[in-house]
């Protein structure tokens, strides 16, 4: 099966704290924390801001549904790397290795952190993709639904890497789907296929550069309904959505 | 059910040898490849380090130049003659990569930001996408191989390359891809042997797995890559992967093991096996007071008491992101050459866990074998492999 229904979907980004925020192209410049309300405030605290990006977006998508059930897939390309940044400094500065600082950095952090707050004892997993990471997690997901059927999450997040690593164009920002193995009413049945240099989604300057700034396009596609068409990413071997709004489907 | 996945070949590289025939012949001869630290530290720890130099990867690929990828080239070298074979009967199209890392290229990042520290800016070659990156070494192995499949990345800690096997599986059963190579490559860093550490998990002494003095873990680095095929001439198959989340701590284990236990029944579910044909166990077995206890009350709760159960971390070390697939081959192997190795350091065993530990290597024709990896995040992983029908 490589087809799905984008049961629900939610977006993060400073400035938009929801994807009818993004749609609107009207930044808040109130927004600069995702409210994170899955993770106990003390967890919250202690959390990265890609943790707390997570926590918002899968809490949007999965707006409905006992969380507690429903497999997750995190999709990132770099992971909890102002963490990593504050562990390396710490160790190089002054020889110090804080445990919790250590044991925040992995990749699946964000994953662990809310299995463990939404009691999620299902399947979950992490995984990157440079710039395939959008669409390899899709795939992912893809491939749970054909396995077990109902419903998976998809979270897509990642945060801007620390100093020396930082770059021009990367703001933080997480989006998350939830996808139905069945037709869910009103829901975009997504097609996911190999496709040859198709054009490129045009990505929000801030945005440019983050890895999974595709994913953030292609939920303001679905919250619009648009039809046809969407790349994922480009080049010889890249990946694209075939999306058909409820009531186009054939 | 899923249809049984073929393994057709499979390559090694860790502290017990630069080659798979090393490897495997150390394994048989329950010799160790644990040394004190290679890595300059604060504190003693044993370590399982590549015994051999590695080459530095082709002028083409000085770009990528990490310890990671000079594993993964070396574990790849064995293996290109299949890799071959399979992209001319599937395509290369149709032959997927799904590799496992815990730290990526983290040893020339710690490397570059020293020198960041001390000279305010980063080497010249270094580069966050090519050396940094967990999917630096997904990029370097297109490369090599020319494979077109689709081709991700799973970084769950020291499951990830355990869960790898579960990805491809899915991928192959979806009809995404009808080959997949996958495995997985971690180096020995500052990172991961001062946060273990810190964590008061690391041993000073060699790692002893299962037995009542044991005292933590050894760090270790290595590569494992395998090669399945929808189809294809192989004495082991993959039958079946079980993953669940243990949604209790995020370095603990549940104490009663019921994350593990509920992997390892998902895993025979889906192999269509029953738990009392399971012949052996490659623990996860890390050496730690809380994995054991909790790995052991979960496998003698499923498996009962006389199932031989190995833990190779007392070869290896730990190869976090490494291990599940480095475990997954000595699993098939444990069928192929009819041998189950020797707990390595387990002498005297726990009484309290209550499980079979093979004391000593047992020659004993296998036919199917469980192999767990549990990480932090609660993230646990059991394969089922079997001999080919």
């Amino acid at each position: 099966m490589t087809r799905a229904w984008a049961a629900g979907f939610g977006i993060w980004a400073p400035g938009y704290a929801d994807a009818a925020a993004w749609v609107a192209a009207r930044p808040d410049p109130a927004v600069i924390e995702p409210r994170a309300a899955l993770l106990p405030s003390r967890l919250a605290r202690r959390s990265s801001l890609l943790t707390r990006i997570a926590a918002e977006v899968l809490q949007q998508a999965g707006s409905g549904v006992a969380l507690p059930e429903v497999p997750t897939v995190y999709a990132t390309a770099y992971g909890e790397t102002q963490t990593l940044g504050a562990l390396l400094d710490s160790v190089f500065t002054d020889g110090t290795c804080s445990p919790a600082r250590f044991h925040h950095s992995v990749h699946n952090t964000a994953g662990g952190l809310l299995s463990i707050a939404t009691v999620n004892r299902t399947f979950s997993t992490t995984l990157c993709a440079g710039t395939d990471t959008v669409a390899m997690g899709l795939l992912e997901g893809l491939g749970l639904l054909q396995q077990r059927g109902g419903e998976v999450i998809v979270i897509f997040a990642d945060e801007t890497p620390p100093v020396p690593f930082s770059r021009e164009g990367f703001a933080p920002a997480g989006a998350a789907l939830r996808l139905s193995a069945q037709p869910v009413a009103g829901a975009t049945q997504l097609r996911l296929r190999r496709a040859e240099n198709e054009p490129k989604v045009v990505l929000r300057p801030a945005f440019a550069t983050n890895p999974i700034a595709v994913s953030l396009a292609l939920v303001e596609a679905l919250s619009l309904g648009r039809s046809g068409v969407f790349a994922l990413s480009a080049g010889e071997c890249g990946w694209t959505l075939d999306l058909e709004p409820a009531g186009r489907a054939g | 059910m899923p249809t049984p996945v073929p393994v057709t070949a499979f390559s090694l590289c860790n502290a017990l040898g630069a080659t798979t025939a090393q490897v495997l012949a150390n394994l048989r001869a329950g010799n160790t490849g644990l040394r004190p630290s290679p890595i300059d530290l604060p504190f003693e720890t044993q370590c399982g380090a590549i015994p051999d130099a590695l080459e530095a990867p082709p002028a083409r690929l000085s770009s990528h130049d990490t310890r990671q990828v000079r594993i993964g080239l070396r574990v790849l070298e064995e293996l290109r003659p299949a890799i071959e074979l399979a992209a001319r009967k599937w395509g290369k199209d149709r032959v997927a990569i799904v590799l496992g890392t815990s730290t990526g290229g983290i040893e020339e990042t710690e490397r570059s930001y020293n020198t960041f520290r001390k000279k305010g800016s980063l080497p010249p070659s270094f580069d966050w996408d090519r050396k940094h990156s967990m999917a630096a070494l997904l990029d370097v192995l297109r490369a090599e191989t020319g494979l077109r499949g689709p081709g991700f990345v799973v970084s769950t800690a020291c499951s990830s390359s355990g869960k790898v096997f579960a990805s491809a599986h899915r991928l192959i059963d979806a009809g995404l891809c009808d080959a997949a190579l996958v495995g997985g490559v971690d180096t020995l860093c500052h990172t991961t042997l001062r946060g273990f550490h810190s964590l008061e998990v690391l041993s000073a002494e060699r790692c002893k797995p299962f037995s009542a003095e044991r005292r933590g873990i050894n760090i270790g680095e290595g590569g494992a890559l395998l090669l399945l095929e929808r189809e294809g001439s192989a004495a082991v198959a993959l039958l079946g992967e079980g993953e669940t989340s243990d949604a209790h701590h995020m370095t603990a284990p549940a104490p009663d093991g019921s994350g593990a236990r509920a992997a390892m029944v998902e895993a025979l579910h889906r192999a269509g096996v029953r738990p009392e044909e399971v012949d052996h166990v490659n623990a996860h077995g890390t050496g730690t007071q809380l994995n054991d206890a909790a790995e052991a009350q979960a496998i003698r709760s499923l498996l009962g008491d006389a199932v031989p159960v190995s833990s190779t971390k007392g070869y290896t070390g730990h190869m976090l992101g490494a291990a599940g697939a480095t475990e997954a081959a000595f699993a098939l192997v444990a069928i192929e050459q009819g041998f189950i190795p020797a707990s390595l350091g387990a002498d005297p065993v726990d009484p309290s866990l209550g499980i079979l530990v093979a004391r000593a290597r047992l020659e004993r024709r296998c036919k199917i074998v469980v192999t767990n990896s549990l990480a932090f995040g609660g993230s646990n992983l059991s394969l089922v492999f079997g001999a080919a029908r």
